[in-house]
């Protein structure tokens, strides 16, 4: 960062050379053509089937692309998904916020340790956000974004994962 | 085949990939407008309304709840729960319904009302959230699950009329790897959004390339960073980054960055 080379100009819209820019935006309100749509195929249900024990652990083959074995040592489901492509819509004129957050069936007790052994994209992280490319009639979240990684240390157990995917557009 | 011809024929085509993807993509839904931004005085009631559209072939029950949100430098939004966050305007608002079903292929519409406080002291952007959420699929089989929902989030703005102020700087533009900086401040109480471009341009003084900024949300009193990737195909030697950032409240923002790529 280089503040020294920046110089900050504050000039006022008269002054700025005609076509410079493209438009200001009102800030009066929204009108009815701006639209914001989150588009999931229907495949993109994940379902874990069999037991928890580990032995027997796979995602829905129609709905995702790898598969993982449980830990059969302590007895936690452990699943890698890929899913498939996610389709967020916007054609409103600003920038959109996609966000995945993932909850347990047992947050009451597990929340914490869970959130936090869940990955997104190699991170441990229990939210993920990508920006929507502002105006573009439609933006795909390509699937090597969501690829899900569980590693919890959930005690043993039935549990369900809800995964909760929010677009906005402010 | 005539050019002409060639291009309908093109044109169809792609039609029909388009349809095909869209029915494969069924079983979503939608939100219009995208957010509002509505004006109201102390002690006095605004509303509007919002529609949930499905293309589904089947109904699709939605909840309406509320909640409070905040915007990092960066851009991205973390939901808060209700009473968490500043200039929240969540406790003034009431949904005209709490859950709602979205016929097939159909539109529901819900009225979202503001009470605004008789509180002389308000002033400036208030901001809140509803959400439409799917129930997600149910499950299907035994033991360990993952359900998927969707979830909608309508953000609405509320300024205390006659209140507002304005101001915003562009305080620092500088290069990150491959990225051009902006970092635009908002020394209002409102809400701005900044929109423009910034100019590559060469010794010469011709413009080689054109980033643009969109409509870009800036909430009261906060700053907010841009990163702008640079074109990779530049060619080595000395550039000036022209900025032209225009404010919606008015006045725009100029600034100017010389770097150099390659040696």
């Amino acid at each position: 960062m280089k503040k020294a080379l920046f110089t900050v100009l504050i000039l006022t819209v008269a002054a700025l050379t005609a076509g410079a820019f493209a438009q200001s935006i009102s800030e009066t309100s929204a009108t009815a053509s701006h639209l914001i749509k989150v588009n999931l195929p229907a495949v993109v249900a994940l379902n874990v089937v069999g037991d928890t024990s580990g032995t027997d652990l796979s995602f829905n083959p129609t709905a995702s692309e790898v598969y993982n074995s449980a830990n059969s040592s302590t007895g936690i489901p452990a699943a890698t998904g890929g899913f498939q492509d996610l389709y967020a819509f916007t054609n409103d004129a600003s920038e959109a916020t996609l966000s995945v957050d993932v909850t347990d069936s047992a947050s009451t007790t597990a929340s914490a340790a869970v959130l936090g052994a869940l990955q997104l994209k190699g991170g441990a992280i229990s939210a993920y956000t990508a920006q929507v490319a502002p105006g573009m009639p439609q933006s795909v979240i390509n699937r090597s974004d969501f690829s899900l990684h569980l590693t919890g240390t959930e005690p043993q157990g039935n549990y369900t994962y809800t995964i909760t995917y929010t677009l906005t557009a402010n | 085949m005539h050019p002409r011809l060639r291009a309908l024929v093109t044109s169809g085509l792609l039609l029909t990939a388009l349809t095909t993807m869209s029915a494969a993509l069924a079983a979503d839904i939608g939100l219009s407008p995208a957010r509002l931004s509505l004006t109201a005085a102390p002690g006095a009631t605004v509303s509007a309304e919002a529609s949930v559209f499905s293309t589904s072939a089947n109904p699709i029950a939605v909840t309406i709840t509320m909640g409070d949100w905040t915007q990092s430098s960066d851009g991205k939004l973390t939901f808060l729960p209700v009473g968490s966050a500043d200039h929240s305007a969540t406790p003034w608002a009431t949904p005209s319904a709490t859950s709602l079903v979205v016929p097939p292929g159909g539109t529901s519409t819900v009225r979202i009302s503001l009470q605004v406080p008789d509180d002389p002291s308000l002033a400036g952007t208030y901001q809140t959230v509803v959400f439409f959420e799917t129930e997600g699929t149910p499950p299907k089989n035994s033991g360990t699950q993952f359900l998927t929902k969707q979830r909608l989030g309508l953000v609405v703005y509320v300024t205390i009329a006659g209140t507002g102020t304005s101001g915003s700087k562009l305080s620092d533009m500088y290069l990150d790897g491959k990225d051009m900086m902006l970092v635009l401040d908002n020394t209002g109480n409102t809400l701005m959004r900044a929109s423009g471009k910034v100019e590559l341009r060469d010794r010469s003084g011709a413009t080689v390339a054109t980033l643009p900024v969109g409509d870009v949300p800036v909430m009261r009193g906060s700053e907010r960073d841009l990163a702008l990737a640079l074109p990779t195909d530049l060619p080595a030697g000395y550039y000036v980054a022209l900025a032209l950032i225009d404010d919606s409240r008015g006045g725009s923002l100029v600034g100017q960055l010389p770097f150099q790529v390659g040696n």
